[in-house]
């Protein structure tokens, strides 16, 4: 084989290439060919293992580890009764709230239905340069990409790319992930960024002139139209007012600890989702 | 039937060793040994199976699989011509290329996709690439059986 004739053929294949990258970018065709086969198979092989691994743990705790279990029993009984009083206080609020806004005509929120789903695995393959998770649930049982991910402490992130029975989670420390927040006591409005793994969250866009308090918790406003309003994100951990700017410089913790997920819960829209717009025409 | 066997458990193992290593592709060392024990077409196959694999489970659009493998392909053509495919010399300087590779095509993409880079765990991936590519290739060379092996190389 000549030069001439290598130097044709990678010219060639350089501009397949490129045709081919471009025509997926604006079509999404191989990316979603390759989540339905590679993805989803990634999953069937990691999922008989992981169930496995689920089944010896549960086995060591089962009949192993049952040294101090009345003792967490009773301290477990009294959380119960402290929590039920709570949520007993809760829902009068809840209801007087909810009376309150059908009294003064509010748009009814959308319904979300909850679904549990066993994390499989974190990062997977060289390609995986985002800070992700893998969970078992796809298109199958109703996930679908920007599906809100979360678990019992506050918001884990959202469905970056669904397939059949697996899905990949974009985690809330991504540098890509952004979640529209509001200060939970002083309702200081805000957009979360993250900044990757082991890295403080930044709060962006917080007026100069809002309040926010040391260690106030973040939730989500529902202004992304991604999460519903309500759930916590985050916790504030400094705060500082610079002369000369608009916006405060805000860092905060996420409430998550994102190594350490197992299980997480997808939140689920029961209707379709409204138009924004529609609500001022 | 034993070829097909022994590729499905070499890829199961792959995708459990890049779950256990995130960021390192644990298939490069098969291409070098299908490229250099089996048939084209079979290496064509298992390209396509590991390339669909990488892409889905990443976190890229479609391209960088097409991009990984072509420069492997690459560097193990050329490299036949100069040394011997089957020297751990040979395969210890190609985990080098590829973790070398593997920092520039993921700067390349997340450009193209304007995503951040994280450089310090992309740069430990490149080393763990380098280092564990070698070992890789020598373990699953030597399980790889004798029967499946086509004496007459390609020129």
């Amino acid at each position: 084989m000549n030069l001439k004739r290598v130097a044709i053929f990678l010219v060639a294949g350089l501009f397949i290439y490129l045709s081919l990258y471009t025509w997926n970018l604006r079509s999404g065709y191989l990316t979603r060919l390759s989540t339905y086969s590679g993805l989803d198979s990634v999953g069937m092989v990691l999922r008989p293992g992981r169930w496995l691994g689920l089944k010896g743990e549960s086995f060591v705790d089962r009949y192993i580890e049952l040294v101090g279990l009345k003792q967490q029993n009773d301290a477990l009984e009294a959380k119960i009764k402290a929590l039920r009083l709570e949520n007993m206080t809760l829902r009068e609020r809840a209801e007087a709230t909810a009376r309150v806004e059908k009294l003064l005509s509010f748009p009814e929120p959308p319904e979300w239905t909850r679904e549990g789903a066993r994390v499989v695995a974190h990062r997977v393959g060289p390609t995986a340069i985002l800070e992700t998770i893998l969970v078992d649930r796809g298109k199958n049982s109703g996930a679908v990409e920007d599906t809100p991910v979360l678990c019992t402490e506050g918001v884990v992130g959202r469905i970056f790319r669904a397939g059949l029975t697996v899905s990949t989670v974009l985690l809330l420390t991504d540098p890509s992930s952004r979640i529209a927040v509001v200060g939970r006591n002083n309702r200081a409005e805000g957009v979360v960024y993250g900044m990757g793994s082991g890295e403080n969250l930044v709060v962006k866009y917080v007026g100069f002139k809002s309040t926010l308090d040391p260690n106030e918790v973040l939730v989500t406003s529902g202004m992304d139209g991604v999460y519903p309003r309500g759930l916590p994100v985050a916790r504030i951990t400094a705060v500082k007012r610079e002369e000369g700017t608009l916006f405060m410089d805000v860092q905060a913790e996420p409430l998550v600890d994102v190594a350490h997920l197992e299980e997480v819960l997808l939140l689920k829209r029961a209707a379709p989702q409204e138009d924004s717009r529609a609500l001022w025409e | 039937m034993l070829s097909a066997l022994w590729w499905f458990v070499f890829t199961v193992c792959g995708i459990w060793g890049q779950t256990l290593v995130p960021g390192v592709d644990f298939f490069a060392p098969g291409m070098a040994i299908s490229l250099r024990w089996q048939r084209p077409a079979v290496t064509i196959t298992l390209a396509l199976v590991w390339m669909a694999i990488q892409e889905g489970a990443g976190g890229l659009a479609f391209g960088y699989g097409i991009l990984w493998y072509a420069t492997l392909f690459l560097l193990l053509t050329v490299g036949r011509w100069l040394l011997d495919p089957g020297s751990l010399q040979f395969q210890a300087l190609l985990g080098l290329a590829l973790g070398l590779a593997h920092f520039f095509l993921l700067y390349l993409m997340a450009m193209l996709e304007m995503r951040a880079f994280p450089l310090r765990r992309v740069l430990l991936e490149c080393l763990l690439q380098t280092l564990i590519y070698p070992v890789l290739w020598y373990t699953a060379e030597n399980l790889f059986p004798e029967r499946l092996k086509r004496h007459e190389e390609p020129a």
